[in-house]
């Protein structure tokens, strides 16, 4: 294993896979798919040696279905999987979410819809992360954008995960998952790794309540077999028992909802690169994002005021500082390699009515660097007409 | 203006899928991790079988690389005939080209128009003769690329060797490697690009 302070070069998938180890992941359950099949290789190998379990599965629903349970029964757990196979694990999100069981997905997204492009990246699992499984649900989604942040970030999932009591969606794309680069693995920050409830945190067995909140924050998990507690996908009052009260559905659909929306600031995280004076706004996030920087160089090399905005959670969307720039730059430029699923997002935000282009695109290649130039310089011309 | 990163010194190795073109990449890239650059590696993931076109790119720089993609490479190391007519155009003006000639038969007129920097070997012959085996070209090819173009310190390399690959088969690589830094006479430093042309906006 790896130390803190080693420079090496590592496989994206291997880095998401080591980082979650670091977490504190014991448990993975999981079915092998390019371009996720890395991460599932890593952990049959290094899981067993800090004394935690792998398990191939039979299909991605069996494996969203056992990471819940192996969360509930204790150990920190995660999946990993593509576009077809997250399809198949959207219903497992939902209970995942209705029973506030912490777990990670690890969604590497390939082109798609369908068997798609295999090989080949896209970012075109971004809604389907939000609004995937049926119902209204809060969700955590975090996509980074280069190895070492999949390392940290990682880490970061896992605590949101277990803080929140919720379901995250940890995205990556293809040429992320395969593409090796060198870096130092960082120190971690002991906050970030979360511990479960131990019995003796409890007075009386019978009054933990798993599901009650107070000030929308949920109560943390207890560990196996220090106490007993009933889960259900059916609404449920505090105890976890299935309730027919409607007023009941209503409180806990708000809970669920509030335990996110109210912690929004907390959980958002975003990289601003160059965006003190732009006047020209690149919005990229992941890989694009890489590209977007190197425009961002290039164009500031031309005299161009050009910024870059890169959303780090993808949802909850970090509205209030997009909504602050929006207000100080003149035009937006959207990037990303899909047909607009983050455009429509800034594009309800923009209520002044800034220039607002999107740059898509869908083949399953990146966007270089002078594609993005080149848009951003027909933009600035568009710019003195508009 | 502000200071701009400079541009990676790109690498890309081509053959045929089982010629061990990836590994090759994949030593070399750890190696430049060794000297502490900044490295990124890439390869051509599809259904690849033996005998279909296979790559693996290599970039490297002092600075951080900000786009992982290359679409022009500084150095061409072609193991087979198919990927030499499919990637010699990506090959950048003055850029080293090396060919294994055991299966590069023919080198196209217009790549002289590119490049004169061209080393041609049988590397793969060399390996079964002096070896008895052909799955020592990759290595070996290492050992010719170090010479070439000194981008890698050989100290790493034979680092590299150790870890990668298989105990039992570590002194007979490192043999190949040596063997193919001898075998090479020329040397050629990589120039840096030039820099960004900017076109005043203001």
């Amino acid at each position: 294993m790896y130390k803190a302070g080693d420079y090496v070069l590592m496989q994206g998938d291997k880095a998401c896979a080591l980082g979650a180890i670091a977490a504190g992941c014991r448990f993975f359950g999981g079915y092998p798919i390019t371009p996720a099949t890395e991460i599932a290789e890593t952990m049959a190998e290094e899981l067993p040696k800090v004394g935690g379990k792998f398990i191939q599965m039979e299909d991605e629903i069996a494996s969203a279905c056992s990471i819940i349970g192996a969360s509930l029964s204790g150990a920190k757990s995660m999946t990993a999987t593509s576009g077809p196979g997250f399809s198949l694990m959207q219903e497992a999100i939902g209970y995942a979410s209705m029973t506030e069981t912490p777990c990670v997905f690890v969604n590497v997204m390939r082109g798609g819809p369908s068997t798609g492009m295999p090989t080949r990246i896209s970012q075109g699992d971004i809604m389907q992360a939000k609004w995937g499984t049926h119902g209204d649900h809060p969700i955590i989604a975090l996509y980074p954008s280069t190895v070492k942040e999949t390392y940290t970030l990682i880490i970061k999932a896992f605590f949101l995960a277990e803080h929140f009591r919720t379901p995250v969606i940890f995205l990556m794309d293809e040429t992320l998952g395969h593409m090796r680069e060198s870096f130092e693995i960082p120190e971690i920050d002991s906050k970030f790794i979360l511990p479960r409830l131990s019995g003796e945190d409890l007075e009386d067995e019978e009054i933990y309540h798993p599901f009650e909140s107070f000030n929308d924050t949920t109560t943390p998990l207890m560990s196996m077999g220090k106490s007993k507690f009933h889960v259900s996908g059916l609404v449920h009052d505090e105890t976890g028992f299935p309730m027919g009260s409607s007023s009941m559905a209503e409180k806990l659909l708000r809970q669920l909802d509030k335990k996110i929306r109210m912690h929004r600031d907390e959980i958002t995280t975003y990289e601003e690169y160059m965006t003190e004076d732009a006047e020209i706004l690149i919005v990229a996030y992941g890989t694009a994002a890489r590209a977007a920087k190197r425009a961002v160089k290039l164009a500031r090399v031309d005299g161009m005021k050009i910024g870059l905005f890169r959303p780090i959670t993808i949802w909850p969307f970090p509205n209030a500082r997009l909504v602050k720039l929006l207000q100080q730059v003149d035009a937006v430029l959207v990037a990303e390699l899909n047909l607009g699923q983050i455009f429509q997002e800034v594009s309800r935000l923009n209520k002044q009515k800034k220039l607002l282009r999107l740059l898509s695109r869908v083949d399953g290649s990146l966007i270089p660097p002078e594609q993005m130039l080149e848009a951003i310089t027909e933009m600035r011309i568009e710019l003195d007409e508009y | 203006m502000i200071p701009i990163e400079r541009n990676p010194f790109t690498i890309r190795i081509g053959g045929l899928g089982g010629q061990g073109n990836i590994k090759m990449g994949l030593i070399l890239a750890n190696a430049l991790t060794t000297d502490k650059k900044w490295v990124i590696q890439t390869q051509h993931y599809g259904a690849q079988v033996r005998g279909g076109v296979a790559y693996s790119d290599v970039l490297f720089c002092d600075d951080p690389i900000d786009f992982p993609i290359a679409y022009n490479f500084n150095v061409l190391y072609m193991m087979d005939q198919k990927p030499l007519n499919s990637f010699f155009h990506l090959l950048k003006p003055n850029g080293v080209l090396i060919c294994d000639s055991t299966y590069v038969k023919q080198i196209h007129v217009n790549i002289r128009r590119i490049t004169k920097k061209i080393l041609v070997y049988p590397v793969t012959e060399i390996c079964i003769e002096k070896f008895g085996m052909a799955v020592l070209a990759n290595v070996m090819g290492l050992g010719i690329l170090q010479k070439a173009t000194g981008i890698v310190n050989l100290d790493a390399l034979k680092k590299t060797i150790n870890e990668e690959v298989p105990e039992k088969f570590v002194d007979v690589n490192l043999e190949a490697l040596e063997y193919g830094y001898k075998l090479c006479d020329k040397c050629y430093t990589l120039k840096e690009e030039k820099k960004y042309m900017p076109i005043n906006f203001e």
